[in-house]
């Protein structure tokens, strides 16, 4: 095993690592080594193909079809040089005043994490799409929504130069999303932070590390050559994500001492609608994500976004199978899509533990509540596509494939309760939160609100595992608000940590 | 990885949930399974067994129903017994039917061919193409 030595090293480079990488990048100018340990690989720009399946097999876990331990949902999260900010849409937003105040953690504000959020928003261009550059898709939902007196808002998106190809969520092509493998991760490397791919942690110990270093077979060589490392720092900070932080503290023995590790995992479980069109609409060109309702977030605890899915996800998506999925799928010009993402409840059952090899397992069960919301969200849907001009609407709990224009008066009777079925209607998820949350004490949170670990002084969590209730938004500029304080801590401390 | 018996399972499986697929050419067939296997490989060892468990699960099934298997029925009885395990009362088989559905539809929407048989054309300067759309 070949032994490396650090000051400060970061596990993850996603939304949370990359903003603790960058903001701690400052102390390289007083001689702080700080090293950032990422398992996926840094592509090259000639590797974001657009292709679905072959990108979705590069960049996330599992292709992005991690299930859950009962199997009733997906989680989507990658795994690469800038996590899965390669792969989101980077719909930008803040956190709600009253999401802060339902988190109920003294000491976190909605005034302080504001302000840190503006720095990211200003660091990664974020502004809203001039009207030219919506297209049908996002167009229709506003003017559905507006019709039916719904609220509805533009998504301020974080693009440089963006070409319109929607295949955001396959990696962006033309290098536009201001993802950290644009933005903070060269900045911090810039600064002196030495970035090691295709390194995947297995274990912490105190102030020491193992790290085994593969050969990805994509994108560029690791810094670092295969073998197994063991990597002693004075300070380590995890940001593996919240599927991933919070598996690495378990099978390295922190649950011992940390009942609530792994516990109030949330994760917006989220559906896809579709409805169909007489004549073709603009859909897979143009930036996918433009608009959104958070008009039913307090009534009815879901919110509404525009998304253009590809074939395959689009396919699955839809409940039923045969020839009318077929004759459906076949004319993709016409579908018009909306994502639904239900706010659920941080559970302490809804946990990540691992299995016997130390891998993550998450057990989350679909509350009737969720259920409730999203049921409830179909019918919005239709009535939103509707009221947008559509021929035809897909619900996934409906008593028929499709439910035609003259009968959306009848939306109570197609689409039933009892139709909402797991595995019949899939769900999947992409905004994983909780498992690490900050808190007051060991008993019901694993970090105090600066992400320090309770009980261990060198050991700090910067990612979404952080929250310690949903986020009721597109989380990941608050992610960056979280791991931001996380480094603003440590460089607080780093006389005391690092001496 | 999949076997013959499975292979052709799949390929039996995917003409009732895409009926194109019953279409396709030896060389798209080889590329739809080979998609499958190839994702499959990519899974925990688990779930690569659990997959296996399915399929003959499924193929086996039919018999308590039609007193045959899964391969000797007429895609009408085929057809039948899908809608069952996906809308039926068990959380379990419901949730594999979906896991068997996903593997189809990856194999057959996933072959970058397929794009152009379903109205979709994307492109990576999509927004020259809105705009050119515009004009029109
Ligand atoms: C398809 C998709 C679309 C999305 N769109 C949006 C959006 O528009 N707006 C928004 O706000 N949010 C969006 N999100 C959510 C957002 O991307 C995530 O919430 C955010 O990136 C999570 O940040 P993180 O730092 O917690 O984890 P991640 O960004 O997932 O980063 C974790 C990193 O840690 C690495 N890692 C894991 N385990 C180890 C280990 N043991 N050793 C070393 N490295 C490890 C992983 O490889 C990964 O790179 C989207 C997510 C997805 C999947
Ligand atoms: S829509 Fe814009 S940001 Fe998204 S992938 Fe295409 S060019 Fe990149």
């Amino acid at each position: 095993m070949q032994e490396k030595q650090f000051d400060i090293v970061i596990i993850g480079s996603g939304a949370g690592g990359g903003a603790a990488a960058q903001e701690l990048s400052g102390l390289c100018k007083d001689g702080v080594r700080i090293g950032l340990l990422e398992w996926g690989p840094k592509f090259r720009e000639s590797d974001y193909t657009g292709q679905e399946l072959e990108m979705a097999q590069k960049l996330y876990f599992d292709g992005g079809g991690v299930l859950t331990k009962d199997k009733s949902m997906t989680l989507a999260f990658a795994k690469a040089y800038g996590g899965s900010t390669v792969v989101y849409t980077g719909t930008s937003l803040t956190i709600l005043k009253e999401t802060v105040a339902r988190w109920g953690v003294p000491g976190i504000t909605w005034e302080d994490l504001k302000e840190r959020s503006k720095k990211y928003i200003s660091q990664n261009n974020v502004h809203l799409l001039e009207e030219d550059k919506i297209n049908d898709n996002n167009a229709l939902f506003r003017d559905g929504c507006r019709k039916l007196g719904y609220r509805v808002e533009q998504f301020p998106v974080n693009v440089k130069g963006c070409q319109g190809s929607g295949m955001c969520n396959l990696g962006c092509p033309n290098a536009a999303k201001q993802g950290t493998h644009r933005v903070q991760l060269p900045a911090a490397e810039k600064n002196g932070v030495q970035v090691v791919t295709s390194c995947k942690v297995e274990r912490i110990g105190d102030r020491v590390l193992e790290a085994v270093v593969a050969d990805a077979g994509v994108g560029h060589p690791s810094a670092w050559a295969p073998g197994r490392y063991r990597v002693r720092a004075k300070v380590i900070v995890v940001a593996a994500g919240a599927v991933n932080s919070p598996a690495l503290l378990l099978r390295s023995g922190f649950g011992r001492s940390l009942p609530a590790l792994g516990r109030y995992f949330t994760c917006h479980p989220a559906l896809i609608l579709v409805g169909q069109h007489e004549k073709p609409i603009t859909n897979y060109y143009g930036h996918p994500k433009s608009f959104y309702s958070d008009h039913f977030a307090e009534s009815g605890h879901f919110l509404l976004e525009t998304c253009m899915y590809f074939p395959f996800t689009t396919a699955k998506n839809l409940a039923g199978f045969g020839p009318e999925h077929s004759r459906f799928m076949s004319r993709m010009d016409l579908l018009q899509m909306i994502l639904v993402l239900a706010i659920d409840e941080a559970a302490a059952d809804n946990r990540i533990s691992v299995d016997g090899s130390g891998n993550p397992v998450v057990d989350y069960t679909l509350t009737s509540a969720t259920l409730d919301s999203l049921y409830e969200s179909m019918k919005v849907c239709a009535k939103i596509f509707f009221a947008a001009g559509a021929a035809a609407v897909h619900a996934p709990a409906g008593k028929k494939f499709l439910i035609k224009a003259e009968e959306a008066g009848r939306l109570d009777e197609f689409i039933t309760r009892d139709e909402l079925k797991t595995g019949k209607v899939s769900i999947a998820a992409a905004h994983l939160m909780g498992g690490c949350r900050v808190g007051e004490n060991s008993a019901g949170s694993v970090t105090n609100v600066w992400g320090r670990v309770h009980g261990v002084p060198w050991l700090y969590v910067a990612d979404a595992s952080l929250f310690p209730k949903a986020a009721e938004i597109n989380p990941y500029v608050t992610i960056m608000a979280m791991a931001d304080r996380s480094a603003e801590d440590i460089r607080r401390r780093a006389p005391q940590l690092l001496n | 990885m999949l076997s013959s018996g499975e292979r052709l399972f799949l390929l039996q499986a995917a003409s009732v949930i895409v009926p194109e697929a019953a279409r396709l050419d030896a060389g798209s067939k080889e590329e739809f399974l080979r998609i499958i296997e190839r994702a499959l490989e990519t899974r925990p060892v688990a779930m690569q067994r659990q997959f296996k468990m399915l399929l003959r699960l499924l193929n086996l099934a039919p018999v308590f129903y039609y007193g045959r298997t899964f391969d000797t029925l007429e895609t009408q009885k085929r057809r039948e017994f899908f809608s069952w395990l996906q809308g039926g009362p068990i959380g379990l088989l419901r949730k594999g039917f979906w896991g068997l559905k996903a593997m189809v539809f990856m194999g057959y929407y996933g072959q970058p061919e397929a794009a152009s048989t379903v109205a979709y054309a994307p492109s990576k300067e999509g927004n020259e193409k809105l705009e050119k759309m515009a004009r029109v």
